[in-house]
Order: C-alpha cells, then sequence, then structure tokens
C-alpha cells in the first residue's frame, strides 16, 4: 500500500475524476481549485477563505444559486468542469 | 482565552439543509440582538422543507402543488442578485422562477459586497405572480430600504415576471406594521415570511375548491369568473390581507416568535443529537 506511482490509471481511477471549480467573489476575483468528485466542498471553502484571509464564518457559497452546505460534494450537487460557486459575504440587519 | 472562546462560539449547533447554525448565530435570537443572514436562510429552509408543506398537507392534495410555487431564496442569493444585477437572470434560471407563484427576497441594506458582516437593516421583497407585482414588506420604512429594494426589483423583475408579461410593479406595503425598537426587523422578515406562506397555500387551496366545485356543478353559489379571475381582483384579495396585518403582527407577537424560532432550533438540534 506505500505505492508512490501517481501515474497508475488503475489508482487514479480509484480516487475519482478530479474536476477544476472557480470560485468567485462579488468583486468579480476568482480562485481556481482542483477537486476530487467526492471532496466534501468544507475543504474548498477553506482553503479560500484562508487564501482570501477571511473568516470562514463570514461567507456563504451559492452553486445555481443555492446555497451549498459544506459537508456535500461536488459528486452529490452534479458539479461538472469547469463550474462555478459563487461567494457572499455575511449580512446582519436589525433596525 | 480569546481562542477558546472563539472556539465555544463557532461550535456547530444544527445543520438543517445547506445552513449550518453555529453558536454564534443562535446567540442572536436570546437577546434584543440583530440577526444575521444565517438565521434568516434557516427559517427559510424550514419553511420549505416543513412548515408549508405541513400547511399544504392539511389542506389536501389540491394545495400541495402551490409548495412547489413558492420559492423562498436565502439572503445570500439575494444579495448576489442585487449586486450582480446583469447576471440575475443566470443566476435565478435554475430554480425555475417562471413556475413560481410566489418569491421571497430578504433584502439587505449593506450596499457594500466586500464588507463582511455589513448592513443594519432587513425588510422582505415578495414576488406576487398572480398581480405581477414585487411587494415591499418594511418595518421600517424610514431606514432606507426602499431603494434597495428597487435596485433588486430591476435586478430580478423581468426574469420572474418572464418574456410575456410586462415587469412588475414595485408596491410599498403601507399596510405592514412598524418596528418600535431597533432591533427586531429580522424578526418581522421571519413572521412575513411565515404569513405570506400560508395565505399563498390558503389561496390556492381556495381556488382548488371552487374549481373543483364547478366541475362537478354543484349549486350556483359556487362563483367562478370565466378563465382566470381578473388581475385586479386577485391583487384585491392580496391587499385585504395586508390590511389585517396590524391586527395580529405586533410587537409582542414578534417578541413571542423571536423565542418560539430559538426553541425550534434548540428541539431540532436535540433531536438530532448534535
Amino acid at each position: 500500500m506505500e505505492e508512490t506511482g501517481n501515474n497508475d490509471p488503475v489508482k487514479k481511477e480509484g480516487q475519482g475524476q478530479v474536476i477544476s471549480l472557480v470560485v468567485k467573489d462579488q468583486t468579480g476575483n476568482e480562485v481556481h481549485f482542483k477537486v476530487k468528485m467526492k471532496t466534501r466542498l468544507e475543504k474548498v471553502f477553506n482553503a479560500y477563505c484562508n487564501k482570501k484571509g477571511v473568516d470562514t464564518n463570514s461567507v456563504r457559497f451559492l452553486f445555481d444559486g443555492t446555497r451549498v452546505n459544506g459537508s456535500s460534494t461536488p459528486e452529490e450537487l452534479g458539479m461538472e468542469d469547469g463550474d462555478c460557486i459563487d461567494c457572499v459575504i455575511e449580512q446582519v440587519g436589525g433596525c | 482565552m480569546a481562542t477558546k472562546r472563539r472556539g465555544e462560539d463557532a461550535a456547530r449547533v444544527l445543520s438543517y439543509g445547506d445552513v449550518l447554525l453555529r453558536v454564534q448565530d443562535v446567540v442572536l435570537l436570546e437577546g434584543p440582538e440583530w440577526l444575521n443572514d444565517q438565521i434568516v436562510s434557516f427559517w427559510f429552509e424550514y419553511l420549505d422543507e416543513e412548515h408549508v408543506a405541513a400547511a399544504a398537507a392539511r389542506r389536501g392534495p389540491e394545495a400541495a402543488s402551490a409548495r412547489a410555487s413558492i420559492l423562498l431564496l436565502p439572503p445570500a442569493t439575494t444579495f448576489l442578485l442585487m449586486h450582480g444585477a446583469d447576471m440575475a437572470a443566470e443566476v435565478l434560471a435554475p430554480l425555475k422562477p417562471a413556475s413560481r407563484g410566489l418569491v421571497l427576497f430578504a433584502v439587505n441594506d449593506n450596499t457594500d459586497p466586500s464588507r463582511a458582516a455589513g448592513g443594519s437593516h432587513w425588510s422582505l421583497l415578495a414576488y406576487h405572480r398572480p398581480s405581477n407585482t414585487l411587494r415591499h414588506y418594511d418595518s421600517s420604512p424610514g431606514s432606507g430600504n426602499e431603494p434597495n429594494a428597487r435596485r433588486l426589483a430591476a435586478a430580478v423583475g423581468p426574469a420572474l415576471a418572464g418574456r410575456s408579461s410586462p415587469a412588475p410593479l414595485l408596491v410599498q406595503v403601507g399596510a405592514m406594521p412598524r418596528q418600535v425598537n431597533g432591533h427586531d426587523c429580522g424578526v418581522y422578515v421571519l413572521a412575513m415570511a411565515r404569513a405570506l406562506c400560508e395565505w399563498w397555500v390558503e389561496e390556492a387551496a381556495g381556488k382548488a375548491g371552487a374549481a373543483a366545485g364547478k366541475a362537478e356543478g354543484e349549486g350556483p353559489e359556487v362563483q367562478v369568473v370565466e378563465g382566470e379571475a381578473g388581475v385586479e381582483e386577485e391583487e384585491a384579495r392580496w391587499v385585504a390581507r395586508e390590511a389585517g396585518l396590524g391586527e395580529w403582527l405586533t410587537a409582542r407577537y414578534v417578541r413571542l416568535m423571536r423565542a418560539k424560532v430559538r426553541e425550534l432550533i434548540g428541539a431540532k438540534a436535540e433531536s438530532r443529537g448534535d
């Protein structure tokens, strides 16, 4: 199980297909990610927030206008290569 | 110490649909605090998943389709629509706007999409297809959310109305009760959203009942206007419901509602063992 041969096609298939996703914020800035279909999107969100230096709780992510829960995977949401996730900031209000 | 407290605040309370509520979100319901978009998102999800479904089921199979014709858009989506007007149609398209009769938007007054936790006021904008109007329910009309509602209406109006209808008219609902403090606007939005969903289901059940009566030819007392009811009549019925808002949507109701939503989240978290 210590195999390091990344080029082994069988193993690659076993790991799941890799797609690229774009996370886009409202100012139009884009960050590109390569993700496996079975990877929880939480990991993408955390990586994005780290890169941007923002608190993960201060942003929301949307796919096709619907909120994305970090525990779901690209496979579950039917994402395809090149799909775009929108990033929107937290909002508050009272008065 | 600081990190520990932050850790506690960030602790998960409830994962519900697409919304993950943390301690820092739920505490907003406990005191006279402003609500954030997480709470509003949870409530919209709850209304769609449980409340409307139950209300429709109670009223029989005719009202069941009413549920599918309601679209509750979370504040994050609304914010995206407001500040990216050029892509509103594209964002809305997967949500099938043309098949929805009632579409609710929680409007926030933050105008800067780069400022997190921005904003100070919530109001509710509802698209009512039978009258082709966008109705703005604002518990504090002086707070300046009108331009934001106008902006959102301009962005989503054409996509909602479709090609065959003119862009919907924006109506400021004058009968909307006013909040009496500086922290409850979010709760008014929650209460109003629930009321509108209930009205919609009632209207659908009423229409289905009338149509069934007509089909069976049961007595002349069932009056059905030829074809679809007129736009004016549809709007008049909705306006009549709005006129009654002051009777029940009071400061006391809102205060109790805040506690009830808090209890609901607590009960759900407990039953799931989170």
